[in-house]
């Protein structure tokens, strides 16, 4: 196996794939690409299976070096992107030699930016998934100086290129009635899903918190199961929109529901960012 | 006969919410059960996560036709009588109560026990693991004597060590690795009780009986240290 090296992590970077859905009653948090849709898109332009792992960046890009001759593709909303200092075009496959060093700049549109190899990053799998976290793989992050293995691969069996287009820079998120909703009166239903609400600064993998202004009185719930997407609503009137890492049982109201489109592009709302949520029915056909 | 008083929603495009209602005190065996046959029923097609009242039933494809969902769910809950001799593990846990920790001195606060008896009366009770959840392999126990009820801490404990035993909000909890947590420390078991190297990661199941004994410090060495394999503690 050959390993790449990260000189620089950025400021958080990781390896993620699909998650580990099935750990969730031995309370092990599903993990896995915070933006699932943009992560498969990395792997689809080397031709990757869509359970290949991907290196996920955090708002900086990361610097990393190869040892053997490879193919990588980097999620567009990056800039910045040199090899060996030669800018690169990115809607496509690189062609990696050996010793090259690649350096990527920062994330210009969301949070979250992908890097994918040939065949994906081999990591260990720890319980079916080589998404990192900290306490299920041995960090929840990788260092400077970490090798990360990868297979050889000289030849792209499938090439597709990105398109800008393919970025999501829409701020209505779709969301479901949750399971606690008709805890809330008309009233307060009708505030939460009319007023613009933003993205503050305490977000992270395990969620996003975003303040409403109203406290709400409820006696806490006896514990009950929740997942990615699922929005809780705090005593103190703070919406907690639960993402990848997030814990599998929680103690709040689920006030509502992430549709699983909402949940990529919602992880992409910066801090400071705007948004409307949108109450759609769930398709019971 | 489906089974009439469960209610069940539609939580998102591929996850439907079986409820009981809380009125029923525990219903551990019945979902259970309920989640076992799930299981045993559409075979990896299917993750099942239960809470207290609740079993979410994730669906690894688009959930479909929902009706035809809700049939195949509601004719499981007349079918439970099928699924017998669960029989969870018993398990003896050892723990080195701290008599000295600030912990200590606030449930005795609030319940107006003795140290020595707070630490008898918990070493006394029987508990049953309702679910699993919080942290990979934390154990939600019921069991715990009405005299030790406590709220949870209003400010949580940025940090509580791994393999603490903790009290809260009329339950009883282990924390498999250390976190920050809101819960009330009693003292602290040399067990491993999430392991992913372990065959079986978790160490306690749904549905298994738990008792805890006292050890000294010595002894807490002698098992950290030890490399027991922990079915020792089981009667496995």
């Amino acid at each position: 196996m050959n390993k790449a090296t990260i000189v620089h992590p950025g400021f958080y970077c990781s390896i993620q794939d699909l998650g580990r859905l099935d750990y969730r009653n031995v309370g092990v948090p599903q993990s896995g690409a915070m933006d699932m849709q943009l992560a498969k898109k990395t792997n689809t332009i080397l031709g990757n299976s869509e359970e290949a792992a991907v290196l996920e960046m955090i708002l900086m890009g990361v610097t990393i070096s190869f040892e053997t001759k490879t193919y990588v593709s980097i999620s567009q909303n990056v800039d910045g992107a040199t090899l060996n200092g030669k800018t690169i075009s990115m809607d496509k496959a690189i062609a990696v030699e050996p010793g090259d060093v690649l350096k990527i700049g920062h994330v210009t549109h969301g949070n979250f930016a992908y890097v994918g190899i040939s065949g994906g990053w081999k990591t260990k799998p720890i319980l079916a998934s080589r998404s990192m976290f900290a306490g299920i793989t041995a960090s929840g992050k990788l260092s400077k100086g970490d090798t990360v293995p990868y297979e050889n691969c000289f030849e792209v069996v499938e090439e597709t290129r990105f398109r800008e287009s393919e970025l999501n820079q829409n701020t209505l998120i779709d969301v479901f009635e949750g399971p606690e909703f008709h805890l809330l009166s008309a009233t307060h239903q009708d505030q939460l899903l009319s007023q613009t609400l933003e993205v503050s600064k305490s977000w992270s993998r395990m969620a996003f918190k975003v303040s409403t202004g109203t406290p709400f009185d409820l006696p806490e719930l006896r514990t009950v199961p929740v997942m990615p997407g699922t929005v809780q609503l705090t005593p103190d009137g703070d919406l907690l929109f639960l993402m990848r890492d997030a814990q599998t049982t929680g103690g709040y109201p689920r006030v509502l529901q992430l549709s699983n489109d909402a949940i990529d592009k919602f992880s992409q709302l910066r801090t400071g960012v705007s948004f409307n949520l949108s109450l759609r029915p769930i398709n019971h056909s | 006969m489906p089974n009439t008083k469960l209610k069940y929603y539609q939580v998102s495009e591929n996850a439907i919410e079986i409820g009981w209602p809380t009125s029923d005190g525990s219903v551990w065996l019945e979902r259970h059960k309920m989640a076992l046959g799930l299981e045993r029923f559409y075979g990896d097609q299917v993750v099942v996560n239960e809470g207290y009242f609740s079993i979410l039933v994730i669906f690894k494809k688009p959930i479909g036709q929902y009706q035809e969902r809700l049939k195949e769910l509601s004719s499981m809950s007349c079918n439970l009588e099928n699924i017998q001799g669960f029989q969870g593990t018993k398990w003896q846990i050892p723990v080195l109560y701290d008599r000295d920790s600030e912990d200590l001195l606030s449930i005795s606060k609030h319940t107006l026990l003795t140290f020595e008896s707070i630490v008898k009366m918990h070493g006394q009770a029987i508990y049953t693991v309702e679910f699993i959840g919080f942290l990979p392999g934390f154990p939600y126990l019921s069991g715990l004597p009405e005299k030790l009820q406590v709220p949870r801490r209003k400010t949580p404990n940025p940090s509580i060590a791994s393999g603490s035993v903790a009290i809260a909000a009329g339950q009883c909890g282990v924390y498999p690795q250390t976190s920050p947590g809101g819960w009330y420390v009693l003292g602290k078991s040399p067990l491993e009780f999430f392991d992913v190297h372990r065959e079986q990661p978790n160490l306690l199941s749904i549905g298994d009986e738990v008792s805890f004994y006292e050890i000294n410090q010595q002894e807490y060495d002698r098992i950290k240290n030890g490399r027991l394999n922990v079915k020792e503690f089981s009667n496995e």
